[in-house]
């Protein structure tokens, strides 16, 4: 059965069929919202409000556009609504590498070093840290890209952004990542 | 290449995302300079961290939960529709009285609006009454 034909039978009442939508892209809507929340329960949270979004909006999809362009537009806009939600409620905000630099030096005492988990976190908070400080444009197609691999030219379907831009964005993420954490490394 | 150089392009070298001869010249720069090495493993292992961040296995119960809550949202949708239909049979009464009275009130307003007109041409009548009582004889005495 094609994916269109799969939505007309949902839309036309066969509820259940839903759930072969969900198995198809779980993965890759829980893998966008992870690049932008780095938590795994959070971003399953996320990923279930994508996907009553789609049960909900199902009938809008006018199957113009590839199905998958459509779910990862909804996965990006809710993940960013939730970052925004959560900065604006809770204050939180991203972990800045100074931040991190003076938790390390705590770790150090700790004998961080010889702990191979503590490391595997501390490098976590530190990429993390650096993909947070990119502008939401930038996040947004450098995560589409580096946690989904999603083509260039379906993430300038999704996002409305010229091709080019696509580019540029993603060329300018990189070496702002770079910037970030090199700037880091010499500080330690 | 000097190490400025290397800085500015090592992400892309660590993305597999150069080749060529400056892929080369980046290799030989890393294998004589310590600290750019030493900063291209960091570089290396971190970005590593983001495929290691993508789930693989799914919450088993990750469809289900979210084929639950659409149950949950279809049958409140359900319970809704009931309630309008229920309440549909009132509020077309409702609203044929609504209309009644309006009806009512209306054609009230009407006939009290006729009544006074008609008290209107009475006082104009009293008026031409008023005028004929002068007394015609008595003004012509005294010229």
């Amino acid at each position: 059965m094609t994916e269109s034909e799969l939505i007309n039978k949902i839309l036309n009442g066969d509820k259940a069929l839903f759930s072969v939508l969900i198995n198809k892209y779980q993965k890759q809507v829980i893998n966008i919202c992870i690049g932008f929340v780095h938590d795994i329960s959070k971003a399953e949270d996320i990923a279930q409000e994508v996907f009553i979004e789609i049960w909900k909006s199902l009938k809008k999809f006018k199957q113009q556009s590839k199905f998958s362009t459509w779910v990862y537009r909804i996965s990006v806009n809710k993940s960013l609504n939730y970052i925004r939600n959560e900065k604006k409620y809770s204050g939180a905000d991203i972990i800045s590498i100074s931040s991190l630099k003076n938790g390390n030096e705590i770790e150090a005492n700790e004998n961080y070093n010889s702990d191979f988990d503590n490391e595997t976190n501390e490098r976590k908070k530190i990429i993390w840290t650096a993909i947070n400080k990119l502008s939401d444009k930038q996040k947004t197609v450098f995560v589409l890209n580096k946690y989904n691999n999603v083509s260039y030219n379906e993430i300038s379907e999704i996002t409305g952004y010229s091709l080019s831009s696509v580019e540029s964005l993603i060329h300018r993420a990189k070496l702002k990542l770079q910037k970030e954490l090199i700037s880091f490394y010499k500080k330690r | 290449m000097d190490c400025k150089n290397i800085e500015d392009i090592l992400i892309f070298y660590a993305l597999n995302e150069i080749s060529g001869a400056e892929k080369e010249e980046v290799q030989k720069h890393l294998n004589k300079c310590e600290t750019c090495n030493s900063i291209y493993n960091n570089l290396k292992a971190d970005l590593n961290i983001i495929d290691e961040e993508k789930v693989t296995v799914i919450n088993e119960n990750f469809t289900a939960n979210i084929m639950s809550e659409i149950e949950n949202i279809s049958s409140e949708k359900m319970k809704k529709n009931n309630i309008i239909k229920m309440f549909q049979p009132l509020a077309a009464a409702a609203g044929i009285i609504l209309i009644l009275t309006i009806g009512i009130l209306t054609g009230n307003m009407i006939a009290a609006d006729s009544t006074q007109n008609i008290t209107n041409t009475e006082n104009e009548i009293y008026y031409f009454n008023d005028l004929q009582q002068e007394n015609a004889e008595f003004f012509l005495l005294n010229e």
